[in-house]
């Protein structure tokens, strides 16, 4: 709100107003126009008739000479014509306009001015303006008709083609007057109207508004880092309401993730710290030399030292193996390398561990070419084989089966082992997530990251990982790799 | 000093004892929540270390179900050592609180410190007629001449001296100065105190008959 001009309130304020304003000057303009026409109309109607009485009663006047024009005996001539040919012959002019002055006093402001073709005054009121301009006279052109303003005059004018012109108005400075008056009420209404409507539009811009101010003051609090807040929907579904939904998902994501990441750390810094704790107390036990040692002593204390820091290392490269495939995009990096291969060297490397506990390890390796990294999968395959080795109770068999699916190759490792139970099954490829910890604890260098590995690592090359478990009985992991 | 280690990780877990023992301590340990809270039920402990995390019962959970009935000084090991998880740790009953990786030399003083407290004593020092007990150096004198004790015979007076003026049961001092692994028929507890005597005067430790021993 710093520069008030650039926010949306203040533009949309802006628009309204200038849309308001222009509609309201054009209803005004019109509404003006029309009034004006309106009373104009009546004044030339009224004018007219004033007009035609005028000449009727000025001809007829001077009818008391009827010696003069003998022409116009036994057929009627129209008025002006009559009134023309008397005014020529020039016998009417003083009276005139006294009787028109004490007869009519609706025409007490009506005068009028008659003329002959060349321009001569024939007859003129007394209360007419110093200066009338006559209308040019066009020859055989038929009557010729005109009304105008003539200061604050109307006044009608005529040319007729036998000579005559003539020219009577009215003052009209009353009905002027009056239009000045409507302008004035007009303009005064209309900018009532448009600073009523500014004021509604600023309202109405700011209740539009709040909303969005609410949702980046929430937003703000959130950036702040209070990641638990979030954004209160109205529940209306407006399109406010959706960028607030849309929002608290994103919002809700972005917290996840942190989540994860912190118990992410967390887990890895707890994994690291244990073994540490072994490697920093038994160099501290060894080191006094008060308390006399056997060389067993010794060696077992080495020896607890050795697994701790070998424990550290297995976790460092896991974490860093894991690191690398949450930061490679999927499908990097492969050569042609056979899927029956890569499995052998897991299985003779487990096979000394499932010996020893008594269980067979089966293989059905044909020869398949896939698109790969050989040691990536090495990893994937040597903790799916280890783990159904290591988790196994002893005295049964884990069996390795790759088979052709159409576009991928499939590699099944089945066992016939303890089984994983229905709650642990979703969260085992979780990173840190322990079926039973005090078991995989006791094989040093269970780092608990292993099948999270395995999947990052599938998922990498567009694969996928699935398992199947039943308690007691056994089961089957299913590594889909794409073929080529 | 009797001390029960509740650690999940086998290799922590020896190495916990192995320290204690040769501080002195006799040890017992659990592998598991479960175990721990079993045997912490079960026994006469001078203090727990308790690590947080395992599996089965964790350490708050074991924390809680022993606290009603059992007010033996524990001590908390955690990996986690933000200040949230410290108050935790210490609203739920723990006596104290250590995070790894710790120094041992702390652990062990800390140790100390939790069991003098709760025999209601805050001095580390004991004089007794001549004779004074350190119980952070393990050393003890007479008249400033060190007196030459194996850890045992140690143990022995030093939980005699703390609770003088009391009779000590024969049982009371199995229960304390020895772990699970040692034979509680045999008589291994009057070869200790006969070789006290020797070293400190046969009018120091009385035997109480029927009762057990006492230094008044």
């Amino acid at each position: 709100m710093k520069i008030p001009f650039q926010s949306i309130r203040w533009r949309i304020q802006a628009w309204h107003g200038l849309i308001l304003l222009m509609a309201i000057a054009a209803f005004c303009g019109t509404a003006y126009q029309l009034a004006w026409l309106n009373q104009r109309g009546r004044i030339d109607r009224e004018l007219q008739k004033q007009e035609r009485a005028l000449i009727r009663e000025i001809t007829d006047r001077s009818g008391g000479l009827p010696s003069e024009a003998g022409t116009v005996q036994n057929k009627r001539i129209p008025y002006p014509q009559e009134l023309y040919q008397k005014l020529l012959s020039g016998g009417i002019e003083g009276k005139d306009t006294g009787g028109e002055e004490s007869g009519e006093e609706s025409t007490d402001t009506l005068y009028y001015a008659f003329a002959d073709a060349d321009g001569r005054v024939l007859l003129k009121s007394a209360n007419a303006p110093e200066r009338i301009e006559f209308p040019s006279f066009s020859e055989g052109g038929g009557m010729l008709e005109e009304m105008r303003m003539n200061g604050t005059n109307r006044e009608s004018v005529h040319s007729f083609d036998f000579g005559l012109r003539s020219v009577v108005g009215l003052d009209i400075s009353a009905d002027l007057a009056e239009k000045r008056r409507f302008a004035w009420s007009l303009a005064g209404s209309g900018v009532a109207l448009w600073l009523g409507g500014l004021l509604g539009g600023w309202w109405l811009a700011g209740k539009a508004i709040r909303p969005i101010q609410s949702i980046s003051r929430t937003a703000s609090r959130i950036a702040e880092g209070n990641l638990n807040e979030r954004i209160s929907l109205s529940g209306k579904d407006s399109e406010l309401d959706q960028l607030s939904r849309v929002l608290n998902h994103t919002f809700d994501r972005l917290n996840a993730t942190l989540e994860q990441q912190r118990q992410f750390t967390a887990d890895a810094s707890h994994e690291l710290r244990t073994p540490l704790t072994i490697l920093l107390s038994e160099s501290h036990r060894m080191r006094k030399r008060e308390i006399p040692r056997s060389s067993e002593d010794y060696q077992e204390s080495f020896e607890l030292c050795h697994e701790a820091a070998e424990r550290m290392r297995n976790l460092v490269e896991s974490l860093l193996l894991l690191a690398r495939q949450d930061s490679n995009p999927p499908g990097t990096e492969g050569i042609d390398c056979d899927l029956a291969t890569v499995l052998a060297e897991s299985i003779s490397l487990i096979k000394p561990l499932a010996e020893s506990k008594g269980i067979r390890l089966k293989s059905e390796l044909p020869s398949m070419l896939i698109r790969a990294n050989p040691e990536l999968l090495s990893v994937v395959f040597n903790n799916l084989i280890g783990n159904a080795v290591q988790h196994h109770g002893g005295k049964g068999r884990v069996q390795v089966k790759v088979e052709a699916n159409e576009r991928a190759a499939v590699v099944r490792v089945i066992d016939d082992g303890p089984g994983i139970s229905p709650e642990d099954l979703p969260r085992i490829f979780d990173r840190f997530y322990r079926v039973d910890r005090s078991r995989s604890d006791s094989q040093a260098g269970h780092s608990g990251l292993g099948l999270a590995l395995a999947k990052a690592i599938v998922e990498n090359v567009g694969g996928r990982i699935e398992v199947a478990s039943v308690v007691g009985k056994g089961s089957e992991f299913r590594v889909v790799l794409p073929d080529g | 000093m009797r001390v029960l280690v509740i650690e999940d990780d086998p290799g922590l877990r020896r190495s916990l004892s192995a320290t204690l023992q040769d501080e002195g301590f006799a040890v017992d340990n659990a592998a598991d929540g479960v175990e721990g809270l079993y045997k912490a039920q079960e026994g006469v402990y001078d203090a727990l270390v308790l690590d947080v995390m395992m599996p089965k019962l964790d350490g708050w959970q074991v924390l809680e179900r022993l606290r009603p009935g059992h007010d033996v000084p524990v001590l908390m090991l955690t990996a986690r050592d933000t200040v949230p998880d410290r108050i935790k740790g210490l609203d739920s009953g723990a006596d104290d609180y250590l995070t790894k990786p710790f120094d041992s030399d702390e652990l062990v003083a800390r140790l100390r410190a939790l069991i003098r407290r709760a025999a209601g004593k805050t001095q580390s020092k004991i004089d007794f007629e001549g004779l004074q007990l350190d119980m952070a150096r393990r050393r003890v004198t007479r008249d400033g001449q060190e007196i030459e004790l194996t850890a045992r015979e140690y143990s022995l007076l030093e939980y005699l001296l703390v609770h003088r003026g009391e009779v000590v049961s024969r049982s009371d001092l199995y229960e304390h100065l020895f772990d699970e692994t040692d034979n509680s028929l045999s008589n291994l507890l009057d070869v200790h105190v006969s070789n006290l005597r020797k070293k400190l005067g046969s009018g120091l430790i009385a035997t109480r008959r029927g009762h057990g021993y006492c230094i008044e």
